[in-house]
């Protein structure tokens, strides 16, 4: 059985080879194949229009884009600039207010300085003050000290030369302008004026 | 007690007392060795001056009563003698040479001054110049013309 099916199915196949060989296309592959060749011919002319009209379009999307693109590059250009200005603005004014701030600061600052400079300088002109007061004092006191062993000394001094003149001079002149009798008065006169207290014992 | 009086009175230097007081000590040891008057008159006339001889004589010749009594006469020398020795010294410096009268007038002029009996101690300061310097119980009185002068120039 099973060989009679496998030659009867070798006899099918070689028959369909011996038709196809014999008979060519057949009418029905000859329609088959003009119905997909003009098929095709449209699909290929649909295909085209479609590709024209794709390409028409990207031209136009492409226009577009070139025209958004600039578009968008001048928005983003002028808001880069809005923006560029505000934000010089801003920074401006911040620069400005920090540059204030800074200044304010500074001032501040300069004065507390400058008050405790001032309050240094007052403490140092105080002391300054006070030494120089200090100072002049002592040299007042040492000049003054100075002057007055000066003075003392130059009296010392012209009372020795005076004390020495005398005691060379003195005795002789004496001596020589009083007589005896004028030295005994002088002792009696002398005598005449003793009081008795001046004598008494003061103890 | 005029006695007394009589030979201190008779003093005016330091010296005259020294003196006074050897002559004492001589009588007080010429009584006990005499026995009358005339005894002790040549007595003191051995010892002593005759001037002095006189005065001591006639000193104790007022006492004729205990003349011979040697306790009473060496009661009476020896009172002399502690007066003498009591009396207040008044040193006078000066500046020359004065005549015994001179210093005499001057014990005088000091004595009434002081109102009480005084002697005398010279010393010579020829620098004195003039005046004199006294000096009475530590008391000095300078009326010498050196300090007057010296008043008026500035000391060194």
């Amino acid at each position: 059985m099973f060989l009679a099916i496998f030659v009867l199915g070798l006899i099918t196949v070689y028959s369909y080879f011996v038709v196809k060989r014999e008979f060519g296309l057949s009418q029905y592959e000859k329609r088959s194949k003009k119905k997909i060749d003009a098929h095709l011919e449209n699909v290929i002319n649909s295909s085209e229009l479609v590709l024209n009209d794709s390409v028409r379009r990207m031209k136009q999307l492409l226009s577009q884009t070139n025209h958004f693109n600039i578009a968008i590059e001048s928005q983003a250009r002028t808001a880069f600039t809005e923006f560029k200005g505000r934000y010089e603005a801003s920074l401006g004014s911040e620069l400005e207010a920090v540059e204030k701030q800074y200044e304010e600061e500074f001032y501040a600052q300069m004065k507390k300085l400058k008050a405790l400079l001032d309050t240094r300088l007052k403490g140092q002109m105080s002391r300054s003050d006070k030494l120089v007061e200090e100072f002049t004092k002592s040299e007042f006191e040492r000049v003054k000290k100075e002057i007055e062993e000066y003075e003392k000394h130059q009296e010392e001094k012209s009372a020795q030369k005076l004390q020495m003149i005398f005691s060379k001079v003195l005795e002789d002149v004496v001596k020589k302008s009083l007589s005896i009798e004028d030295q005994k008065k002088l002792i009696w006169s002398s005598l005449e004026t003793i009081k008795k207290e001046s004598l008494s014992d003061k103890k | 007690m005029d006695e007394v009086n009589e030979l201190l009175n008779s003093l005016i230097f330091v010296g005259d007392r020294e003196l006074l007081i050897g002559e004492i000590e001589i009588v007080k040891r010429a009584i006990f060795s005499v026995d009358s008057s005339q005894a002790l008159k040549m007595s003191l006339s051995k010892n002593l001056s005759e001037s002095r001889a006189r005065v001591f004589f006639e000193h104790l010749n007022k006492n004729k009563k205990n003349i011979y009594d040697g306790h009473i006469i060496e009661e009476i020398l020896e009172s002399v003698r502690k007066k003498a020795s009591e009396l207040e010294v008044v040193t006078v410096y000066l500046p020359i040479d004065l005549s015994k009268t001179e210093l005499s007038e001057m014990h005088k002029k000091l004595t009434q001054l002081l109102d009480k009996q005084i002697l005398l101690k010279i010393e010579k300061q020829p620098g004195l110049l003039g005046g004199l310097k006294l000096e009475h119980n530590g008391v000095y009185l300078d009326l010498s013309l050196v300090s007057t002068i010296n008043k008026m120039v500035p000391q060194a």
